[in-house]
């Protein structure tokens, strides 16, 4: 009897999931992006219920219950940032999605366990990012440890000189497909501070929650990750120049 | 007289500070230092469009519906989900579909090859390829899934002599998968190269396939 009380909740969930085409055109972005110290926008991350839906605290307790509703609610209010989350970090749907789930799924075991201590996006966000980094780790990525040097040539002087001149300036140059492909060029640990801050808009104490680091070690990863971006943006720039410079000698070569 | 105490920063202090507060603002000092080190004043810039760019991309994604249908059927399986309604449906409908299993067997399967050969078009997607795969009639040919369709709706009728309030439930919710079904063939049709579309009919018909799964199973063991 159970077994069928179940199917047929899982036949209204079926329905739920019906698709609307037009809806894949929705996105949000929640951040609360700063530059130069100053916050550039407001928007705030954390949805509320609406039009009568559970809210997040009432659907954690639901779910703790059991509650299939409750369990799809929460589902519903963090997915998206968790799949995000995922796809940066390992850069194609197909591994996203299983992160996604396996994520989910580990949230869903434990959350008998949640007591409110942390917020539970965050809880939820170190749990994701745990499942990432464990799945690089088993694809024998080089990981980083927040706690290490990973850049064994990096100087420890001044700013590099040999590059960053001004004829290679990434202001007005750098696009939003060729900063994706340097991001997922970035070791684990900083494109994990990375995204999380710089995409996801989330404060260093929360990252350092999430990453089970210090407040200073988040932001002098993300230093790092941010110099390695430029490193890599600039050798992109570097090939896309020399390439224009061998079509133009082309181009003179047939026309001498 | 003491020495002139040093007012100039250096290079590496700079990146100091970036290293210790990334976005916070610059004091005079730093500010001083910029207006006189072009590599620095590089640097900072290239952060600064570092940042900016990293604002247009998005911070959320949708996830496939597939997804959260995999996890519930997990969590269903490990017994982690609470079921506390609908069980006043089975008994009327259990016995129609006992009798009328061959028919909604026929439709899931249908509904199955659709799908196994719209994901067929997708992976076997290549660049050299691509011509062919745009081609509007990779799509599912429209006789079996009229076949699917009109098992599904003999099926249905056949209902109403057993349960309405069922067979309307059944309806519903049927109408809605298949308008979604409806509205994605129109877009892959209109646009053939949208990977997107075929993802969402791709989608629609897996949902369609469960629905009619999970009507089966409800049939079945209520017919135990």
């Amino acid at each position: 009897m159970r077994v069928q009380a179940r199917r047929a909740q899982t036949l209204d969930t079926c329905l739920s999931r019906a698709l609307a085409w037009d809806e894949y055109n929705s996105r949000s972005k929640g951040r609360i992006p700063k530059i130069d110290g100053v916050p550039t926008g407001s928007v705030p991350r954390t949805r509320r219920s609406e039009t009568g839906e559970l809210s997040e605290s009432e659907a954690i307790r639901l779910a703790q219950d059991g509650d299939a509703g409750a369990f799809e609610r929460i589902y519903q209010l963090h997915s998206r940032r968790v799949y995000a989350l995922c796809l940066r970090m390992v850069g194609n749907t197909a591994e996203a999605e299983d992160l996604t789930q396996e994520a989910f799924l580990q949230l869903f075991r434990k959350i008998g366990t949640f007591r409110g201590e942390s917020a539970f996006s965050t809880w939820l966000h170190r749990l994701s990012v745990n499942v990432v980094l464990m799945k690089l780790r088993k694809k024998a990525l080089p990981e980083t440890s927040l706690e290490e040097q990973t850049e064994p040539d990096e100087e420890t002087g001044g700013p590099r000189k040999d590059i960053g001149g001004p004829d290679l300036l990434l202001t007005g140059s750098v696009d939003r497909v060729n900063l994706q492909r340097a991001v997922e060029q970035l070791p684990p640990g900083y494109k994990a501070v990375f995204v999380l801050h710089d995409i996801q808009g989330y404060e260093h104490n929360e990252i350092a929650q999430i990453m089970s680091c210090s407040i200073g070690n988040s932001k002098s990863q993300l230093h790092k990750a941010r110099m390695r971006l430029r490193e890599l943006l600039q050798e992109t720039l570097r090939d896309q120049a020399r390439q224009q410079r061998q079509a133009a000698r082309g181009e003179t070569a047939g026309t001498d | 007289m003491g020495e002139k105490a040093r007012t100039t920063m250096l290079c590496h202090e700079l990146e100091d500070i970036f290293s210790r507060e990334p976005d916070s603002a610059l004091p005079p000092s730093a500010a001083e230092h910029l207006e006189t080190c072009t590599v620095c004043r590089a640097l900072a810039a290239d952060l600064k469009a570092i940042r900016l760019a990293s604002l247009e991309l998005p911070a959320e994604e949708d996830a496939p519906t597939r997804v959260w249908a995999r996890i519930r059927l997990e969590l269903e399986a490990e017994g982690l989900i609470r079921e506390p309604r609908l069980e006043e449906e089975r008994g009327s409908a259990a016995n129609w579909f006992f009798f009328q299993r061959p028919a909604f067997a026929g439709a899931v399967l249908a509904l199955l090859i659709l799908a196994a050969g719209l994901v067929g078009v997708r992976r076997t997607r290549t660049g050299t390829n691509l011509a062919a795969d745009l081609n509007p009639v990779s799509l599912p040919a429209s006789d079996d899934q009229e076949a699917s369709l009109t098992s599904t709706e003999a099926g249905i009728e056949s209902l109403q002599q057993v349960d309405p309030q069922v067979q309307a439930v059944f309806k519903r919710d049927l109408a809605l998968v298949d308008d979604a079904i409806s509205k994605c063939e129109k877009s892959v049709r209109e646009q053939p190269g949208n990977d997107l579309a075929r993802e969402y009919l791709y989608d629609a018909y897996q949902q369609k396939a469960q629905l009619l799964a999970v009507a089966m199973d409800r049939g079945t063991l209520g017919g135990r």
